[in-house]
C-alpha cells in the first residue's frame, strides 16, 4: 500500500465507558486522506466523545486510534498535532488579544499564506479588532475556525462547529469545508444537522448510543430513498409495514417516515377512508436521523 | 512557553494586584505595629493577664525588640504565612482545576504541546504570580520604614532571605493545591488540601510553645522550614530550602504521572 493510500486515521473497537455509561460503543471505522466526514448524532451519541480521543484529550477505555499511523495516547498524542488543527464550539481562546493578532500568530506558527489568510477573512467576516474577550460567541467561533484552516493542516478536527454560527456564515463553512479537501486536506466534522454536513461531506457516519449505526458513502448520501407521509384525518389509521411515526403534536395530523416499496405505499393509501388531505415527500438525512431516534412505542408496522 | 505563562498571568491580573495590595497593606500594618509592640514586657498588665493562646499571637516578647527579629517573628512567622498560605492556595487552584474548567488545557493540549509540557508552563505562571505578591510586600515593607519610630534598620541581604524563604514556603503550598488540582481535576480536594497544609502548618508552629502535645508534629509542619528568626539571626539552612523543593518535586512528579491517565474535562 502506498504511503498516501494509508488511512489517515483508524479506529478499531474504540469504546469509552464512565461507570455504567458506555459513551462510545466498539466504533470502527477508518479514514482515507483527503476525505470529508461527518460525525453525525443527536446529544449524548458519542461525538464530542470521540473527538477528544482523536486529540488525546480522554483515553479509551478498549480499543485503539492511530492518526498517521501513531497509536494516540496521552503521552505520544502531542506528536502528531503540528499536522492537525482542532475547533470546537467551545474552544478556548486567549481573551486579551484581538481576534487579528490571535490569527497573524496562527498564521506565522504555520506558515499559512497572507493570501489565505484575506481569503478566510473575507469568506467569515469576523470582528478582528476587539478584544477576543469582549466578542460575541458567534464572533469568537468565526476565528476559530478561520485558525483551524490556516496553513491547511493534514487533518482538520471540528466537533460542532456549526452551533454558534449564524446560517450565512455555515454555508462558508461548508464551502471552505470543500475547498480544503480539494487542497488535500482531511477534514472531520461532527454535527446534529446530518443534512447540513452531507452537502460538503463525502461520507456521514451516524451515531446512536455511541455506537456506528450507519456508514453512509457519498453515493448512499445522493441516493437517500424513503418518504414522508402526512394525513390530515379524524380516523383511527394503523400505520403500514416499514412506517416509522413521527410526532406531530396533533390528533388530526398523522405524519410517518416510510421506507418500504413505494407502490405498496399507494395501495395501502387508496385503501384508506376518511383522508382529508395528504402529502408525500422525499425523505431525507433529517429525517432518517430523526427516525433512528424514534422511541420503539412511537414506531408502528416496523 | 513564554507567552503561555505570560497570557496565564496577565489574564490573572485582577486577582493577582487585588492580592498583592492587599497582602502590601497588611504586611504595612504589622510592621507599623513595631513601636507599640517592642515596649512590651513580661510585667506588663496585658501580657500578665494575657490568656496562654493568644501568647502564640505575640511569640517571643524578646523577639519583638529588635526591628530584624520583630519582622521575622510577627510578619514573616506568625501573621503573613497564614494569609499568604490561603492566597497560594486560591492561586494554585486558579492555574490547576479553574483553568482547566475554562477549557485553557484543551486549547493548549490541541497545539503540539505534551501534558508535562501544560504542567510546567502552568506551574511556572503560579511561581511568578507569587514572586510578584512577595515583591509587593517587600516594597509595601520599603515604603513603610522610613515612617516608623524607632530603629527600622534591616540588611537587604536579611530581607531578601526572610522574603526568599516565604515565598518558597507559599510555593511549596500553592504546588500541593496544584498538583492535588493537576491529579484529580477536582477543585474541592486541591483547596481542602492546600488548606489543610496551610492551617496544620500554622497552628503546629504557633502554638506548640504552648500546647506541649503538638510538639512532636513540628517536623510535619511546613512553616517551621521557613524559621524565620533563625534566618534573620544566622542566616538561611540550605537543608531548609532543599526540603521545600524537594516537597514540590514530589508531588509534581506524582501529579505529572496521574495528570497522564486521566481525562481533560470540559
Amino acid at each position: 500500500m502506498k504511503q498516501q493510500d494509508q488511512p489517515i486515521a483508524i479506529f478499531d473497537r474504540v469504546t469509552k465507558r464512565y461507570r455504567r455509561l458506555r459513551a462510545v460503543d466498539e466504533v470502527t471505522f477508518s479514514i482515507a486522506p483527503g476525505e470529508v466526514v461527518g460525525l453525525v448524532g443527536d446529544y449524548e451519541s458519542g461525538k464530542t466523545t470521540l473527538m477528544s480521543m482523536i486529540m488525546g484529550f480522554s483515553r479509551p477505555s478498549k480499543g485503539t486510534i492511530e492518526l498517521f499511523g501513531h497509536k494516540v495516547t496521552s503521552l505520544t498524542a502531542h506528536r502528531v498535532h503540528r499536522d492537525i488543527a482542532y475547533a470546537a464550539f467551545d474552544t478556548t481562546l486567549p481573551h486579551i488579544m484581538t481576534g487579528e493578532r490571535y490569527l497573524r500568530a496562527v498564521m506565522a506558527h504555520r506558515a499559512a499564506p497572507a493570501k489565505q489568510y484575506d481569503q478566510l477573512v473575507r469568506a467569515f467576516r469576523p470582528q478582528l479588532e476587539s478584544k477576543i474577550g469582549t466578542l460575541s460567541s458567534s464572533n469568537r467561533q468565526k476565528i476559530v475556525l478561520i485558525s483551524a484552516f490556516l496553513g491547511l493542516p493534514k487533518l482538520i478536527v471540528l466537533d460542532e462547529p456549526m452551533r454558534e454560527l449564524d446560517p450565512l456564515s455555515r454555508e462558508v463553512l461548508l464551502d471552505t469545508m470543500r475547498d480544503a479537501s480539494l487542497r488535500g486536506a482531511t477534514v472531520v466534522v461532527s454535527s446534529q444537522y446530518p443534512d447540513e454536513v452531507a452537502r460538503s461531506c463525502s461520507r456521514i457516519i451516524m451515531l446512536k448510543d455511541g455506537a456506528v449505526v450507519h456508514d453512509l458513502s457519498q453515493q448512499q448520501i445522493t441516493e437517500y430513498k424513503g418518504k414522508n407521509v402526512t394525513l390530515y384525518s379524524d380516523a383511527d389509521i394503523k400505520l403500514p409495514l416499514h412506517a416509522a411515526k413521527i410526532r406531530t403534536g396533533s390528533q388530526r395530523k398523522i405524519k410517518f417516515s416510510y421506507t418500504g416499496d413505494t407502490q405498496q405505499l399507494l395501495q395501502w393509501i387508496s385503501e384508506l377512508k376518511g383522508i382529508e388531505d395528504i402529502a408525500i415527500e422525499p425523505r431525507s438525512l433529517n429525517d432518517e436521523f430523526r427516525h433512528l431516534y424514534v422511541t420503539p412505542e412511537e414506531s408502528d408496522g416496523e | 512557553m513564554n507567552s503561555v505563562v505570560l497570557q496565564a498571568v496577565y489574564g490573572r491580573r485582577w486577582l493577582i494586584g487585588i492580592t498583592s495590595i492587599g497582602l502590601m497593606l497588611f504586611s504595612m500594618f504589622i510592621a507599623g505595629l513595631y513601636p507599640i509592640l517592642s515596649e512590651l514586657r513580661p510585667s506588663n498588665p496585658i501580657i500578665e493577664n494575657m490568656p496562654v493562646l493568644f501568647e502564640s499571637f505575640l511569640g517571643e516578647l524578646s523577639y519583638l525588640r529588635e526591628f530584624p527579629t520583630f519582622i521575622a517573628s510577627q510578619l514573616f512567622t506568625i501573621h503573613l504565612p497564614l494569609v499568604l498560605g490561603i492566597v497560594a492556595v486560591a492561586y494554585g487552584r486558579s492555574m490547576s482545576v479553574a483553568a482547566e474548567r475554562r477549557g485553557e488545557f484543551r486549547t493548549l493540549l490541541a497545539q503540539p504541546v505534551s501534558r508535562v509540557g501544560l504542567v510546567m508552563r502552568y506551574w511556572s505562571a503560579l511561581v511568578v504570580m507569587l514572586a510578584i505578591c512577595m515583591v509587593c510586600i517587600t516594597l509595601g515593607l520599603y515604603a513603610t520604614l522610613p515612617f516608623i519610630e524607632g530603629d527600622t534598620t534591616i540588611a537587604f541581604s536579611t530581607l531578601m532571605s526572610l522574603v526568599g524563604m516565604l515565598w518558597l514556603y507559599a510555593c511549596t503550598i500553592a504546588t500541593i493545591t496544584f498538583a492535588i488540582g493537576i491529579a484529580t481535576g477536582q477543585g474541592i480536594l486541591a483547596v481542602l488540601a492546600g488548606c489543610a497544609v496551610t492551617i496544620f502548618s500554622h497552628s503546629v508552629t504557633i502554638f506548640s510553645p504552648v500546647l506541649p502535645i503538638i510538639v512532636g508534629y513540628r517536623p510535619y509542619s511546613l512553616l517551621e522550614y521557613v524559621a524565620a528568626v533563625t534566618v534573620a539571626q544566622y542566616g538561611v539552612a540550605l537543608s531548609h530550602i532543599v526540603i521545600f523543593l524537594g516537597v514540590s518535586l514530589a508531588t509534581m512528579i506524582v501529579a505529572t504521572i496521574t495528570f497522564h491517565v486521566r481525562d481533560i474535562s470540559h
